[in-house]
């Protein structure tokens, strides 16, 4: 039996370090984009307060990455022995381990661009209330990566 | 289902009669005024009249203002739900009368709180310049009492706790040759220390000199009066203030009478600005007006007759370009709500038909799609249901938004039940922890299947469902074109898509790629194999033909066309897109259940119900609120970007019809 992380054993945790991954790289990053958010629009309710619910949307846009993440860890944790199933081989922890990457990246670096996304739109809705529609959708293209790793991430996972 | 066909009209009245009939017109909401170069006619110059109509509005905003500090309108969270309340017409014009009283109310209130803001300075400065002149109240001598014959009299504080041994040491350092002279340390305390210092004239700069280094400040006030008579006399001022500012508080708490009147003042002074600007499009000479625009053919013979009754003036009715009349959207009740999805996008342009219809179907399968839960579905039901048989006279867009909700709460319980989600997985988990049913046992079933154990089944049909959306947004296209009678535009831009496409599809139905997807192939006959064949190279030669079929070089026309083809990747990406349904989809459910599992962490039981009823309540009420946002936003990207990409550009001007609506707080009824 080999010795280190990839001794025989070590399966589950591989697989658990994979479902940290997904849970605090995309949280991260979905921190700091609502965080981006909720700074541009903290400065337009001090002129705007009417704009309140509208601005909250805008800027809870970038949440859902860390939302995604968390999903992705919950279905692994489920599978792993953790919170249910068997503890993986060292090559099913490996999968798992790959498995969570796309939404745990994908998930980090889209929430950061989709919260400058947000708080442009942020701004463009305090000089043009009515194009609220507009405002939402700018963000909305970015998360659309983030929705493809979260695919590939849960699909692989649910079928190992 | 329609955009409302428009006629433009030229109307013609007398001045003297023309504030009462755009009042009536502004009653109607028909009639959009156009802005136009008037020959023979002069424009109006109504910006003083403008700016007066703000003044008034503004004065009554402002007076408003003021009683909500002073006498708050007791209205409850839902109250901006119930609406505002109607007047009619009748009313109108007779409180309109009226608006001089109501500006002097407006002018009082703002003046009462004028002055209480003025008392209450007063009662600060008073109160400032008293603490500051007390610790000299047994001078017995005016305030400005500078010298006597020989002596200088310097009077003023000091910051801090200075003892006269201190001031008298620094002194004798600094100056020297002071020798004669007398402090007396008036009123020494924490913050500073009062203190009259008398000496010979000869040294007195140098000493007062030497003093202000320290931070010796003489009293703020120089007076021929003694301190205790300025006391006295800041005392009274002081009083009055108090109770002038009172006294007008009082007056202005009993003033939430005048609230009614005030809201009206707004409302008519906003009315009057609308009417102004209408006039300024309008063309006027001495004795008549005449103004153009345009009014739904439905309401136009109404509105003649009613004007030409009433009013000694011709309405005559007129030809337009194409493309000139602004768009209003029609549609029925189950429609209409997304019609302000459309319009934010864009409302139609020349040669587009109204997408609602048609869009709005896709809209509530697509949003019911991604949030999928039957009891998140049925919350939204029967909170919209109940919101809108409370509140009838709810404000329209209000009344829209809710009932788009309601059948996008319709639509995601049906999903719901097809993929046996009820607050997740919630009864499943309630009878398995509490009431001891058999963990083994399926409780609650789904009538069609449960995505999280078929995801790839529910990915193909996600893609099947995009198909469908993007081939109805193509077949739109080729409706638009056709009724433009394009039928080159059809061939080269539609027709030849749709084969391509299909042939594409049905070769990849058989195949591996496919196998690999779904886990088992379609098997098509070999009729069918080689008749896709056939359609996906007929649907590729006629796009290189004739995509591009109105270039003149040949050459130009085939690289154009070639490029076209290139557009089959946009095609998958698009359909790939449609992948947000599963994941949305899935992110609701798997949620969901975690938060059920969370909540029996702590096992069955009545402490372990507790914990689940929290547990529950909160953890779905945040997942429902980021997945309503959630599907929300994914359901207008794929309407815009996918399905509107597909055959539709907007850029229509909307029918902004002189309207009494732009009132904030009173309807004004139509009958």
């Amino acid at each position: 039996m080999s010795q280190g992380l990839f001794s025989a054993d070590m399966g589950q945790v591989w697989a658990l370090i994979g479902a940290a991954l997904a849970t605090f790289l995309a949280g991260s990053g979905s921190a700091i984009g609502v965080g981006m958010g909720g700074r541009a629009a903290a400065g337009v309710l001090t002129e705007k307060p009417e704009l309140f619910a509208k601005v909250l949307i805008l800027q809870l846009l970038p949440g859902t990455q860390g939302i995604y993440g968390l999903l992705v860890a919950f279905v692994t944790l489920g599978k792993i022995g953790v919170l249910g199933g068997t503890a993986p081989t060292l090559q099913q922890g490996l999968l798992y381990f790959a498995a969570c990457l796309p939404i745990g990246v994908a998930g980090l670096i889209s929430a950061i661009h989709q919260g400058k996304a947000s708080a442009a739109s942020i701004s463009l809705l305090a000089k043009r209330p009515d194009s609220f529609g507009r405002a939402m959708l700018l963000p909305a293209m970015v998360e659309t990566y983030a929705i493809l790793a979260l695919l590939v991430s849960i699909l692989t996972v649910s079928s190992l | 289902m329609s955009v409302v066909s428009m006629k433009k009209i030229w109307l013609c009245g007398l001045e003297s009669e023309r504030e009462a009939l755009l009042r009536l017109v502004q009653k109607k909401r028909v009639l959009q005024v156009r802005e136009e170069e008037h020959r023979h006619l002069t424009s109006p110059d109504v910006r003083d009249a403008v700016q007066a109509a703000e003044r008034k509005a503004h004065a009554a905003e402002q007076a408003l203002k003021i009683l909500d500090r002073y006498a708050p309108d007791q209205g409850g969270l839902l109250a901006s739900l119930a609406g505002v309340p109607d007047k009619s017409y009748e009313d109108w014009l007779k409180e309109s009368r009226e608006q001089a009283d109501l500006e002097a109310k407006a002018a009082a209130v703002i003046e009462a709180d004028k002055q209480v803001t003025e008392a209450k300075a007063v009662i600060v400065r008073t109160e400032m310049l008293m603490e500051n002149i007390l610790p000299w109240k047994d001078f017995p001598r005016p305030m400005n009492t500078e010298e006597t014959q020989s002596c200088r009299i310097l009077m003023g504080t000091l910051p801090g706790m200075v003892p006269e041994g201190e001031v008298r040491a620094f002194l004798a350092e600094e100056v020297p040759e002071a020798q004669a002279y007398e402090i007396e340390m008036i009123d020494p305390a924490d913050s500073q220390t009062a203190l009259i210092l008398v000496c010979l004239k000869d040294i007195a700069d140098e000493v007062e000199d030497c003093l202000r280094r320290k931070g010796f400040a003489r009293p703020l006030i120089q007076s021929d009066k003694t301190p205790k008579e300025l006391l006295a006399e800041l005392e009274t001022q002081h009083g009055e203030a108090r109770q002038k500012a009172e006294e007008k508080e009082n007056w202005l708490k009993e003033r939430g009478c005048d609230r009614a009147g005030l809201q009206f003042l707004y409302d008519d002074a906003t009315l009057e600005k609308g009417r102004l600007e209408a006039v300024a499009k309008a063309g006027t000479s001495k004795e008549v007006f005449f103004l153009t625009g345009y009014v739904p053919e439905k309401a136009a013979d109404a509105l003649k007759k009613e004007l030409e009754e009433k009013f000694t003036c011709s309405v005559e009715f007129c030809p337009m370009e194409e493309g000139e009349a602004p768009v209003l959207l029609k549609n029925n009740s189950f429609s209409t709500p997304t019609e302000s999805v459309v319009a934010s996008y864009g409302l139609p342009g020349v040669g587009e038909i109204d997408p609602t219809s048609i869009m709005s179907i896709f809209y509530y399968v697509l949003f019911g799609l991604m949030l999928s839960d039957a009891g998140y579905g049925l919350l939204m039901v029967i909170g919209c249901g109940i919101a809108l048989k409370k509140f009838p006279g709810m404000k329209k867009g209000t009344r829209q938004m809710l009932t788009m909700f309601f059948w996008c709460g319709v639509s995601t319980t049906i999903w719901g039940l097809l993929f046996g989600s009820f607050f997740g997985d919630v009864i499943d988990v309630v009878a398995h922890t509490f009431f001891g049913v058999d963990p083994a046992k399926e409780v609650f079933r789904p009538l069609w299947f449960a995505p999280i154990k078929k995801p790839m089944r529910l990915l193909i049909y996600s893609f099947l469902i995009g198909i469908i959306h993007l081939f109805t947004g193509l077949a739109i296209k080729g409706f638009q074109l056709l009724k433009q009678k394009r039928v080159m535009d059809f061939i080269g831009g539609v027709l030849s898509w749709y084969l391509l496409l299909i042939g594409l599809i049905l070769l990849l139905l058989p195949s591996d790629l496919f196998a690999s997807i779904s886990g088992s192939a379609i098997p098509l006959p070999p009729a069918v194999q080689s008749a896709a064949k056939i359609l996906a190279i007929a649907g590729a030669v006629g796009l290189l033909l004739f995509a591009a079929w109105d270039k003149k070089n040949f050459g130009l026309r085939l690289a154009l066309g070639a490029y076209e083809i290139y557009g089959i990747t946009g095609w998958l990406s698009d359909v790939l897109s449609y992948s947000r349904l599963l994941a949305l989809g899935l992110a609701t459910g798997v949620i969901a259940s975690v938060i059920n599992s969370m909540g029996t962490m702590f096992g069955g039981g009545v402490i372990g119900a507790i914990i689940f009823i929290v547990i529950f309540l909160v953890g779905h009420a945040l997942n429902m609120a980021i997945n309503l946002l959630g599907a929300y936003v994914h359901t207008n990207r794929l309407q815009y970007v996918e399905f509107f990409g597909k055959f539709y550009e907007g850029g229509g001007n909307a029918f902004e019809p002189m309207t009494a609506d732009t009132a904030k707080y009173y309807h004004m009824e139509d009958i």
